[in-house]
């Protein structure tokens, strides 16, 4: 259906309702289409969402397989002993029950945007007029020697929360003291830019507390990283030399991993072993980008900045780790942030409105002990049509931040975790009593 | 009560910071876009910045103690700010005009 169709079947010949802000009251009512959206993490989540409380009339279907996401960020905190797992996962229930979202559990296993239409693994077919791409990373299997799905089983990425993340800190309760944790760290983009970093401060703190004769060797494909100073300071103050850091420059890069042996090979040939291996392998968008025709070369989705909508393919916008939207990094708070634009976006073309100029934020707290966190900030904008960080906003934690600015970040992450979970799926993921 | 709203507290009742006059978002900013800059708050702060487990509630706040407080954050005048200091930089000073008078606007309660 063309946007003349769609419009002549809302009767839009007369007058729409305005249409409404991101707060409940005032609201557009009578705007009408189908918006399917598919994945239920930060990002579709906070689209799906949004989109109802805009557009109350839209009818909007969230397809995501699992009945529960488990988040990445704090995902590093269970490694260290400081979260539950059962209060990173996140159920459709609010989506569900008071936004009237139609939730359905079943894989997309395709995209048909001649026809607009969505195949479910069932084999049901959703029409769509516009369509939401959240599908988050996938493992790029073909970018690394050696490391398959099978492999991942016993040398786990963790790079996907849940099962996977489990595998991880078993292996680590099952590790003796005195052993070598090794963590490989890709080239970018990729998830969680700093994400690699956070998970060796807490399994440092983990090691500390019950193994502390053990090492930490990290192996990086770059020769710089996110909050590299930050990091290396706390690790450094915190766990004194327990983590050694070994850049591109330096071998850090690997080639190949040896699934029998648990062990990698550098670039220059050096064969590492270790106790537990972590590889954090290189990524790309999520399988249906690509089934939607949405990804270029590079693996991941160009998009349009000011309405996330695909560069390649009218009526499909994208959210997330999977679109090309530096300077924004890979993060949870992108995707939330992106998510609201993306929903506002897609209620002004169907009220055939010109965008809201888009507004978006990031924040990534890194917790590398109890009373000790470091956070990066962005705010971004749209200049001259394309994105970029407002000068002289944004930027690091204070290099000679005191104990209490480091203790009361760690406050302020918790507090971030409670409020996004919440914006995204309507559940802190703790019981509130104990808020 | 966190120090940096005491802190505004303060300087309020002293009238230091108070030096513009109230202005509606509708001066060159939309409501609508209003919302979606206020939106930006949403992620700490909780839907429609009202959530007690996240980050000072927003919602239903002054105009003036909000705009007061966001200026302040800015120019980086709240001392022992960790995040909104870097955060409120990448605000025009209309922004945050609009963002203040969205959520005081806005009822105050639990999310």
């Amino acid at each position: 259906m063309n946007r003349r169709k769609l419009l002549q079947l809302l009767g839009a010949g007369g007058a729409l309702a305005a249409a409404g802000p991101l707060a409940s009251g005032v609201v557009a009512a009578r705007t009408r289409g189908r918006v399917v959206v598919i994945g239920g993490g930060f990002g579709g989540a906070t689209t799906a969402k949004y989109l109802k409380r805009m557009a109350p009339g839209l009818q909007v279907t969230l397809v995501e397989p699992a009945s529960q996401f488990y988040t990445c960020p704090f995902s590093n905190l269970y490694l260290g002993g400081m979260r539950d797992m059962q209060y990173i996962a996140h159920g459709y229930d609010e989506l569900r029950n008071r936004y009237g979202v139609e939730v359905i559990h079943q894989l997309a296993e395709d995209v048909d945007a001649g026809s607009h239409s969505v195949r479910l693994a069932g084999g049901e077919e959703l029409g769509y007029d516009r369509l939401v791409l959240s599908p988050g990373i996938d493992i790029d299997w073909d970018a690394l020697e050696g490391y398959d799905e099978e492999v991942a089983q016993d040398i786990p990425h963790a790079w996907k929360a849940g099962e996977q993340t489990r595998i991880l800190r078993q292996q680590l309760e099952a590790m003796e003291d005195g052993g070598t944790f090794i963590l490989t760290a890709p080239e970018n983009p990729f998830r969680c830019p700093p994400g690699p970093y956070e998970r060796v401060a807490q399994i440092a703190h983990y090691f500390s507390r019950h193994k502390p004769r053990s090492k930490i060797l990290v192996l990086d494909a770059k020769d710089g990283f996110s909050k590299q100073g930050l990091f290396m300071d706390g690790w450094n103050t915190i766990y004194g030399d327990m983590i050694e850091w070994v850049g591109r420059s330096d071998d850090g890069g690997i080639v190949r991993v040896d699934g029998r042996e648990r062990a990698v090979e550098t670039e220059f040939g050096e064969i590492h072993h270790a106790d537990v291996l972590n590889v954090v392998p290189p990524q790309k968008a999520g399988f249906i980008a690509d089934r939607a025709g949405v990804t270029d070369a590079s693996g991941w989705v160009p998009v349009k900045p000011e309405t996330f909508e695909s560069r390649e393919v009218d009526d499909i916008y994208v959210v997330g780790d999977a679109t090309i939207a530096a300077p924004m990094p890979k993060s949870g708070f992108c995707a939330n942030a992106q998510g609201r634009v993306v929903a506002a976006a897609i209620v002004a073309s169907l009220e055939d409105r010109e965008p809201l100029a888009p507004a978006w934020t990031n924040t990534c707290y890194s917790v590398l002990a109890p009373d000790y966190a470091v956070s990066v900030a962005g705010v971004y904008r749209l200049v001259d049509g394309e994105i970029a960080e407002v000068e002289g906003s944004g930027g690091l934690s204070p290099a000679d931040a005191d104990a209490d600015f480091r203790r009361r970040e760690v406050e302020y992450a918790i507090r971030w975790y409670n409020a996004i979970a919440m914006d995204a799926w309507g559940t802190t993921g703790l019981p509130r009593a104990l808020s | 009560m966190p120090d940096s709203w005491k802190f505004v507290g303060a300087v309020l009742t002293a009238g230091l910071l108070f030096t513009s006059v109230h202005s509606h978002a509708g001066d060159g900013i939309s409501y609508q876009q209003a919302s979606l800059l206020a939106a930006t708050c949403f992620a700490c702060h909780g839907t429609d910045g009202r959530m007690a487990e996240g980050i000072d509630p927003l919602a239903g706040r002054s105009y003036q103690a909000l705009r007061a407080t966001l200026m302040a954050f800015r120019d980086d005048q709240i001392p022992n700010a960790t995040v909104m200091n870097r955060i409120a930089a990448g605000y025009s000073e209309e922004e945050i005009d609009a963002i203040a008078t969205y959520f005081s606007g806005l009822p105050a309660g639990r999310e």
